[in-house]
Formats: C-alpha cells, structure tokens, sequence
C-alpha cells in the first residue's frame, strides 16, 4: 500500500470512531428535547422533560448520592492508594512481586465477580457484628477498593520514573520528612495526584454493578436509578439527565483542556 | 536510606480512619419514621404515597426491581433487615415463606383486611393468607398486530403453529415458566403443568419454535410491548395492564394491536405485599397495608396502573376500563386462568435445566 492510501485508510478510521462514538450520544442529546413520549418518533422540540427532572426528588437524590460516593471514596482512595504507590516504591528492592500482584488482581476481576464477593463479605460481617449493613458506607469501602489499584499503580509509575538522585538531594540538604513531603514529594507527584483522583472519580460516577450489589435502600446512585426506571422504557426524562451528564464532562474536559494550556504556556 | 520518609504520611493515614468509622456506623439503621418500600418501578401512584405520608407523618423511601431474582438477590444481601413491604408475584410467595424471608402477618392490625375479593381469601400460594396481602393482579396473554392477523385465533397456535404465522417476527417471554406454561397448554397438559413428561414436551416445542427463522427471541412483557408498537414483532406475550397503559400513552404506537387470552389457558398473576422477617418497622408496615386495604386508596392504586383491584370493595371507585376485558377477562376466560405452580426441590431443579436447555439450543 502506498504511503497516500495507508493515510486515507486511517483518515476513514478516525472518522468511523467519531461516528461510532458520538452519534449514539447524538441520538440521546436529540430525544431528550421531544416533545412526546416516545423514543421512535421525533414529534417537536420541547424542553418538558428538563422541567419534570426538576421535580423528580428520586432522581435528584440518586444524583447527589452518585456525587458524595464519587467525591468521598476517589478521595479516600488517593490517599490510601499514594500510600501504597509510594512503598512499593520505596520498598521495591525487597522483592516485593507478589505483593504488587496481589494489587492489580481486583484491576483485572470481572466487576460482577467483585461486586458479588464484597455483598457476600458484608453480608457476613453484619450477620455476626450488625456492622456493614447495605448503604453508602459499604458502597465507599467497595469503591475504595477497587479505586485503590489505579492510583497507587498511577503515584508508582511516576515515582520510579524520577531521578533518584532527587531523593538523596532533597535528604542532602537537611530538609525534614515532612518538608520533604510538601516541597519536594507532593508538587512532583502532582500530575499523578491528579490523574489518579480524576480517574477514580470517573470510575465511581461509571460504576453500576458494584454499586448495585452493595447498595442498601437509600443510596441508591443514578445508575442504578436508570436501571431501576428502564422497565417501562428509556423515557426522555433518562435522556434529559444524559445530556446533562455529557454536558457536564464536556466542560469539565475542556476547562481541564485549558488549564493544562495555560500552564504549559507559563511553564 | 530515607527510613523516616513515610511516617507523616502514615500518620495521616490513620487520622483518617475514624472518618471511615464514622460512616460504617451511619446510616447502618433505619429511622422510626420511615417506611422502606421494595416494589416493582412504576407501579405505585405517587399521590398515594403523598396521601400515607401525610396521615402517619412519615417518609416513605421506594426502591425498586425489574424481576423476581433481583428482589430475591437483594433481600439476601442483607435487604431483609432493610425493606419494610416488598411486592413479590404469586409463585415466589411460597418460596420467600419456606426460606424464612418473611414474617407472617399480623391480622389484628390490618382493620380493613376484610375488603380483599373472596379469591383471594385463601389463595394456593399462601393458605389462609398468613403472610401476603394482595395487591394487584393480572393476566399474561398474547398481543398482536391486528392488520398481520385478522383472524387471529384465539390460541396459543399464533405462536407455535408456523401455519399459522410462518413470515411475521414473534416473540415469546424470557420468564420460564411463564413461557413454558403457554407451550404446555397448546400442547393440551394446561396452563399451569406439572411434571417431565409435559415439561419435555413443551421445551421440545419450544426449540422448534426457536428454530423458526422468524423467532425473534425471549423477550419479557414490557420490552415486548415497545417491540410491538414498532413493528419489530407483530405477536409476543405481555400483561393486561401494561398493555393498557403503552396504548394510552402512545394511542398511535398501539392503534392496530389487541390483547387475547388463549382458549387453552393463560396465566393470572397477583401481585401481594409481605414484609420482610426482620423488617425495620413491622407497625408502619402494617399500617401501610391496611392504608392500600382501604377501598378508595385501593380504586386509586388500579386506576393508575390499569391492573385490576383485588379490593371487592374497592370496584365502585374504579374507572370503567378496569371493569371491561382486557382487565377484567370475561367470566368465560375467567374459567381459564391458572395461577403458576410455585416448585421447589427435585421439580424445580428438573425445570431449570429443561428451560436453560431451550435457552441453550
């Protein structure tokens, strides 16, 4: 194949994934502005389905419990999940293998098999302490678990990809432990910090099928909402919510956009 | 080597951990003034639970499931201690009582159980209604589309004789033995059969049917509905009053359907409320049991879902569609209808594999 066609050969790829991406986004963004209950028949635009999300308490409150899990548990896990980044690499030298395994091993199970391992775990744990009852606490520790891997593996990446000349500069200079965590430790890792927390975020806001086994009757996130009022059909109201769901990470990705923008022009 | 480098951060760590405490032990139980209810989406006028939350001065949180597997998942994981009314159909009754999933009633706190249909006073799958109080009921027959089929018969034969209809795509339920009892009534062993010899038999018809290049899968009551009035099918099995309900929010999508029930007989369902053996608030539980006994409250719950009203005194508050077939069958479809046998041990075992077979083939 000549060098011209292999380019217009990926040119129709790269055109063939937006379509695949995007339309299907399209046709729900479309369906969310008509003016009837159906989701065959385009009848007239209306914004009626925007008006009745605002009334619908169920909905709004699957929202906001689906924003607390997302915030509290990528917070929890970027801590937990720096720390363990961190020694791994600070242990790396002691033949640690298995252990890391034993790490990306919840990366690579099915959700359902973890999601089914956790319900049976709490269920376990109430029956002989009255702890862990179904609810948002034990949707946080399931979150936290599986969140956890992705940011410990995200600080070690970076971590053994810094000089390790640094680490002995910043002892050098007689800088404390801890002037050392927030001079040196914290700003380098920042990016990772970053990913790693945005990530596990995204991952929580996504999650429907460890959400569904572990939660109780009042935490019920907007997934398992959508799930719970697809019997009858995706009506517009679903569609109306998605659209604002993409609108709301189509911002978030830009102003993310500019950000790095703006600091690779100072820097 | 830095050995000091990590204490701040675990120092941290742990500071964190009380947080974590604190939001195991919250919200591990439920308040007095709230009534959990587990019911299946969209099926309880909101005004209705307005008006009982009104009365009691309490909140009512809904949950809901799409099937009878996914509500019997969550009560084992720890949602018997959870929900306070659950909402499961006629042939899971039986097995929520023998695994010990739910507590019998207390009849002293139910002042208007009086009001139930003598039908169902004394119903197969709870004798003497210890456990269950019933909430809806319905029919599960066969819609079509009424320019492919005419002269649609009023039988089974629409969907198992390729005579009958050897071009038009047709679905059947994903529900087992709801399907299963359709195929045992064509065949002539009733609707609500027993037993390996009638089993093999229908599963074996089923395959055939399954064979047939226009078999368009297992599809389950409601999405059944949406296929129908796109003309993705044009026969299919779905309920009473869901069928009602589609049609009267897309007249259109529904205009050239209609609803039959099979001369070789079809299923009639109920729907009954039980409360969970270690139910947070077995009082309130009751006392919204009794609310939906009352004969305008019980009108008003069929009246929004189009589902008939198991309430005897409910009727001269029902809207004239609830009193007319397809809600209502006529006395002679009556005679017809079969409750689903609730299995259990060796023949339930049995069943499940017959149908994961039809599945597989």
């Amino acid at each position: 194949m000549t060098r011209h066609g292999l380019r217009r050969g990926l040119r129709v790829f790269w055109w063939l994934t937006l379509v695949f991406l995007y339309l299907p986004l399209a046709v729900v963004v479309l369906y969310s502005f008509n003016a009837s209950n159906s989701a065959a028949h385009f009848t007239g635009v209306s914004l009626r389905w925007y008006y009745r999300l605002m009334g619908n308490e169920a909905l709004l409150s699957a929202l906001g419990n689906s924003l607390l899990l997302a915030v509290v548990s990528s917070l929890i896990a970027l801590l937990l999940g720096t720390l363990i980044g961190y020694g791994m690499f600070h242990h790396r030298w002691r033949r640690l293998g298995w252990l890391v395994v034993l790490i990306y091993l919840p990366l690579v199970l099915p959700d359902i098999v973890f999601g089914i391992a956790e319900m049976a775990f709490f269920v376990q744990v109430e029956r002989l302490t009255g702890w862990l009852s179904p609810g948002l606490g034990t949707m946080i520790i399931a979150h936290v678990s599986f969140q956890i891997p992705f940011v410990a593996l995200i600080v070690y990446s970076r971590l053994v990809g810094l000089d390790p000349s640094l680490f002995e500069a910043a002892k050098d200079l007689y800088a404390s432990p801890w002037q050392r965590a927030c001079h040196f430790l914290v700003p380098t890792l920042r990016p990772a910090l970053i990913s790693g927390v945005f990530l596990s975020f995204t991952l929580s806001l996504d999650d429907f099928v460890i959400s569904f086994f572990t939660s109780g009757p009042e935490s019920a996130t907007l997934p398992i909402y959508i799930w719970g009022a697809i019997r009858k059909g995706v009506s517009p109201e679903i569609n109306a919510i998605a659209t604002l769901m993409i609108a709301a990470v189509a911002l978030v990705a830009v102003a993310s956009l500019l950000l790095g923008r703006q600091r690779a022009g100072r820097g | 080597m830095p050995h000091s480098f990590h204490r701040p951060f675990l120092r941290s760590a742990l500071s964190a951990l009380p947080l974590v405490g604190l939001m195991l032990a919250g919200g591990a139980q439920a308040a007095d003034d709230k009534l959990y209810l587990f019911n299946w989406t969209e099926y309880m006028d909101p005004a209705i639970i307005d008006a009982f939350e009104e009365r009691y001065d309490v909140e009512v949180v809904q949950n809901y499931f799409n099937s009878q597997p996914e509500m019997l998942a969550k009560l084992n994981a720890g949602g018997v201690s959870q929900y306070d009314v659950i909402v499961p159909s006629n042939y899971y009754v039986p097995r929520l009582i023998e695994t010990g999933l739910v507590q019998p009633l207390d009849k002293s706190k139910l002042a208007h159980l009086g009001n139930v249909m003598d039908t169902f006073k004394d119903p197969g799958y709870d004798p003497g209604g210890d456990y269950s109080v019933p909430y809806q009921w319905g029919t599960t027959g066969i819609i079509y589309n009424t320019d492919t089929f005419p002269d649609a018969p009023k039988s089974w034969s629409l969907l198992f004789d390729a005579n009958e209809n050897p071009d038009y795509p047709f679905a059947v339920a994903g529900d087992g033995q709801v399907t299963m009892g359709g195929a045992c009534a064509y065949l002539g062993h009733g609707y609500d059969c027993i037993g390996l010899d009638a089993w093999r038999e229908a599963a074996k018809l089923l395959i055939e049917a399954k064979g047939r290049a226009n078999f368009s899968g297992f599809t389950d009551g409601t999405p059944a509905l949406q296929q129908l009035s796109r003309g993705v099918v044009h026969a299919a099995m779905s309920f009473n009053g869901d069928y009602l309900a589609f049609k009267d929010e897309d007249p259109e999508g529904f205009a050239n359907t209609a609803f039959m029930i099979p001369d070789e007989g079809a299923e009639m369902w109920v729907d009954a409320m039980m409360i969970p053996a270690e139910a947070p608030n077995p009082d309130l539980a009751h006392a919204f049991i009794d609310f939906l006994l009352e004969a305008e409250v019980g009108a008003q719950l069929s009246n929004y879902n189009y589902y008939a009203s198991p309430n005897a005194a409910a009727e001269p508050y029902l809207d004239e569609v609830l009193t007319q077939p397809p809600v209502q069958p006529s006395d002679e479809d009556m005679q017809r209808l079969r409750f689903i046998p609730s299995l259990s041990g060796d023949e339930l075992q049995i069943f499940q594999q017959l149908w994961s077979e039809v599945q597989a083939r």
